[in-house]
């Protein structure tokens, strides 16, 4: 019997089943035990029935949605075709629903992101810290683990988290899927589980959502030798304007770019009055990065930037350029408490919405930055990007870009996770709550 | 050339490529192996075995060493071993034991492993296998005494067939589990030994830094080990041995046979041997004869209880006097099995079957009522699943009670505190599926 109307489009990310059972909530060991029975469960995500699904607690003592049918109600319901566990925002109302899929290497920091972006309590250097505004209330599971505690290593290809973003009256519910990086690379090892992610990812473009976000995850390399998502999977771009589709790249580890030469970089920027004075305070640790010329200078830089041909000889100069640009995003996340408002604040209303242009301007400059390392690592993004930076084009930020080490925390304390900084991945929410404005 | 019986088995973490295994159609299975080292620092780990089966429903076994490579990537591992068609034999682990940790030992030790195949599989080439072990640390009083009650531990487990057990450990300590695989509860042959949870026979290892409490060693598992010290081959018949008595059924009545007379069974063994000479009390061809007496025995005494009690059931019913139907196979029933009463049942039910998800402390059953309403709190989504049942009402539950409105349906209290005697066993005999 399904439980849902069938003039609303409720169906199964994993599989397109469309009728649902109420499950209860007990110990992960029982989940461990059960799932052994439950077959189907392991071949929708292309698994051999004989495969272990990791778990990194060894008495598995949390809880979390078992197999067996709810006698009682329960907000927990799981596929009767596949068994999956299917968070509430994938079934919730169709104007509200938002799609995310996030996908990307092994170790470009997916997991990282997630948990930062939708386990926020206490983290810092965010544009929009949990407020009264903004709130984010994350579906505690993501099977097999739970929001609190995404298993980094584990055999199942594809995890299946929600959140729901509330401002002020606006609420959406964000569906996410993150599909593991090895898949990809090791698609020929275990094809079963690649061909099977491909199949889900084609039935959920054909599930209708307000929005299609599909994320790549690409992390900071100035080796230009590590492959990226981008490199491999060109079948997972969207086709340009076929629906509202949002795509864009989640840049992590900007935190390892390093100044290499600050002459080089001086006389890179020697062509631009105001670009030179702003290079010159960053470097010398001057508090006071931005002034009234702010975004001319970051103007500048991206025109430099975009009107040097070839970077391949040049991968210092852009690597100092991109300490430069993670330097101004961490100098921004201190404004708001030197202008006493909040971040929210900050960005949307203060001085007519000042943090929204400094931020619009150095998205910009992030975007020419990853596509000029992209470009000389001959990746298959710099078309997307240059795409979505046209006049007037959507989205407003191709490239989200953060670092993947925690900030220490007060007075040299060891940090921790808890501590998690993907510097400005909020934005992509904030865009999300532009959207739904 | 005839293809080795044990190949080598390596898996890493590679950066940018992820978690890798050669052979590499293993990944999904071996993947789970190192993920409860996820929290441990760098090289921290133990051994493994392990069985799954492949595709095509080929049972592969695999036997090594996995430890933490967190330097590289948190959650990440490595490992190194042996893996063969079948399950890895009973004696491979403590064999191989001195050069399992020691990954640069591999190639060394697939050779030697391979050159003791054939008497690894053979049953009755166990008992020079056994006398090449050393005792290794057996013969440290300290290592001794936590062996024994360790064993002690493990020998009170009332499902080792079917769940694994659980043995907390120092890293240090490590030397045990092999002794613990030869000389534990479950058949060595059949039993899996892993850092992280699975489901089956055999022992999850999981490192504590916490000292053991004291407990009580019985005298044969004392015996046991104290034999093994210095003949290795005795120590591990008494184990087989300590394990058949614990899998006979109670009801038999038969004399335990003397160790030398157990046979070595070796389940993943291809090649059966005669039985060899047993040395027991009675001749081998009139054990069937004896155990099928026993049977028969203990059948008509249940045919004769269960009539006498339909016999009184049908008395106490009917108020007229009415002759009885039912014939008695004897006119003496013999009392050979001692009829379980109503709460019996249940408390044995409720200890061999919990409620899926819901864990039954052993005190619960002395309050079969309090328990009924605990296991109905939490299956009703009235108060916490992970909370053990233990059949007294904590403060937590007593505010569950009163605010549980489908216990207030159900009517199982006869007021805030007390439980409703009958009521309660009722609803739990049929959550348990009890018959009478």
């Amino acid at each position: 019997m399904g439980l849902f109307s069938k003039a609303v489009d409720k169906r199964c990310p994993i599989c397109g089943g469309k009728q649902f059972y109420s499950v209860p909530v007990g110990r992960a060991d029982v989940w461990h035990q059960q799932v052994e029975q439950i077959p189907h469960w392991k071949q929708a995500r292309g698994l051999p029935a004989g495969a272990g699904v990791a778990f990194s607690e060894p008495r598995l003592e949390w809880d979390q949605p078992t197999f067996e049918r709810a006698t009682t109600p329960s907000p927990h319901v799981r596929c009767l075709k596949c068994a999956s566990l299917v968070p509430p925002q994938f079934l919730s109302e169709l104007k509200s629903r938002v799609l995310l899929i996030t996908t990307g290497m092994p170790a470009a920091g997916k997991t990282t992101w997630l948990k930062c972006l939708f386990n926020p309590s206490s983290k810092k250097h965010l544009i929009a810290e949990p407020t009264n505004l903004i709130s984010r209330e994350p579906y505690d599971f993501v099977e097999p683990y739970t929001i609190a505690n995404p298993d980094p290593r584990t055999a199942v290809p594809i995890l299946l988290h929600g959140m729901r973003l509330t401002f002020q009256r606006k609420k959406v519910d964000v569906a996410g899927i993150d599909v593991k990086g090895e898949v990809f690379h090791q698609r020929t090892t275990t094809p079963d589980k690649y061909m099977r992610v491909l199949d889900i990812i084609r039935n959920l473009r054909t599930m209708s959502f307000s929005d299609l976000l599909t994320m790549f995850v690409v992390p900071f390399d100035p080796t230009l030798m590590r492959q990226n998502i981008g490199q491999l999977t060109a079948h997972l771009t969207n086709h340009p304007g076929s629906r509202g589709t949002w795509q864009g790249v989640i840049w992590t580890h900007l935190d390892r770019a390093q100044l290499r030469d600050a002459e080089a970089l001086f006389a890179f920027l020697q062509g631009s009055e105001d670009a030179l004075p702003l290079a010159r305070r960053v470097v010398d640790g001057n508090d006071e990065v931005f002034d009234s010329k702010f975004v001319a200078a970051a103007t500048d830089i991206e025109r430099l930037v975009q009107n040097t041909r070839t970077w391949s000889g040049k991968l210092e100069l852009l690597e100092s350029l991109t300490w430069l640009l993670y330097r101004i995003m961490l100098a921004y996340t201190l404004l708001p408490s030197r202008f006493g408002v909040g971040k929210v604040e900050f960005y949307y209303s203060f001085n007519g919405g000042l943090g929204e242009t400094l931020v619009r301007q150095s998205m910009r400059l992030a975007a020419v930055l990853f596509a000029a390392w992209d470009g000389a690592g001959r990746g298959d993004f710099a078309g997307m990007i240059r795409e979505a930076m046209r006049p007037g084009a959507e989205p407003q930020f191709p490239v989200l870009p953060c670092g993947i080490e925690f900030l220490p925390g007060p007075e040299g304390q060891a940090n921790d996770g808890d501590d998690g900084l993907p510097v400005w991945g909020d934005l992509l929410l904030l865009e999300l709550l532009r959207r739904h404005g | 050339m005839a293809e080795a019986f044990f190949r080598e088995l390596r898996g890493d973490y590679v950066e940018n490529a992820g978690q890798v295994v050669t052979p590499r159609e293993y990944l999904d299975y071996l993947e789970p192996l190192g993920s409860a080292l996820s929290r441990r620092p760098d090289g921290a780990g133990g051994p493994f075995v392990f069985q799954f089966r492949g595709s095509g429903g080929r049972v592969v076994g695999a036997m090594g060493w996995v430890v933490s490579a967190a330097s590289k990537r948190y959650g990440g591992w490595n490992l190194w071993g042996v893996w063969t068609d079948g399950a890895i034999p009973a004696l491979a682990l403590p064999l191989c034991w001195p050069d399992l940790p020691d990954a640069q030992k591999l190639p060394a030790l697939v050779r030697r492993a391979n050159d003791d195949a054939e008497s690894l599989q053979r049953r009755d080439a166990w008992p020079e296998l056994l006398d090449r072990m050393t005792a290794m640390r057996l013969h440290e009083d300290e290592f001794r005494a936590a062996l024994k009650a360790e064993l002690a531990r493990l020998y009170r487990s009332p499902y080792p067939d079917v769940r694994p057990i659980e043995i907390e450990l120092e890293p240090a300590m490590l030397d045990l589990l092999p002794w613990l695989y030869l000389l534990g509860p479950v058949e060595p042959g059949t039993a899996q030994l892993l850092p992280s949870r699975f489901n089956g026979a055999g022992y999850q290892y999981i490192f504590t830094d916490a000292v053991p409490a004291d407990i009580d060693v019985p005298g044969e598992i004392d015996n046991m080990v104290d034999t093994t010290v210095n003949d290795v081959l005795q120590g591990f018949r008494m184990a087989a041995a300590l394990r058949e008595r614990r899998a006979r059924p109670r009801v038999s009545k038969t004399k335990p046979r003397s160790p030398e007379s157990i046979e070595m069974r070796n389940t993943t063994s291809p090649l059966r041997r005669p039985k060899p000479p047993a040395a027991s009390a009675l001749p081998d061809d009139l054990i069937p004869t004896v155990l099928r007496a026993v049977r028969d025995v203990i059948i008509i005494a249940l045919l004769s209880w269960i009539g006498f009690n339909v016999h009184q059931l049908r008395k106490s019913m009917t108020a007229a006097s009415v002759p009885a139907t039912v014939a008695t196979v004897t006119s003496e029933p013999e009392p050979v099995v001692p009829a379980p009463t109503r709460e019996e049942r249940i408390a044995s039910a409720l200890v061999a079957q919990p409620p899926q998800g819901i864990r039954i402390e052993a005190s619960a059953t002395r309050d079969l009522p309090r328990a009924a309403v605990e296991i109905f709190l939490r299956r009703n989504n009235c108060f916490a699943r992970t909370e053990p049942v233990d059949g007294r009402f904590s403060t937590a539950e007593q505010r569950a009670i009163r605010n549980c409105s489908a216990l207030t349906t159900q009517r199982l209290m006869r007021n805030t505190t007390d439980p409703h005697p009958e009521r309660t066993l009722d609803w739990l005999e049929r959550t348990l599926g009890v018959t009478r």
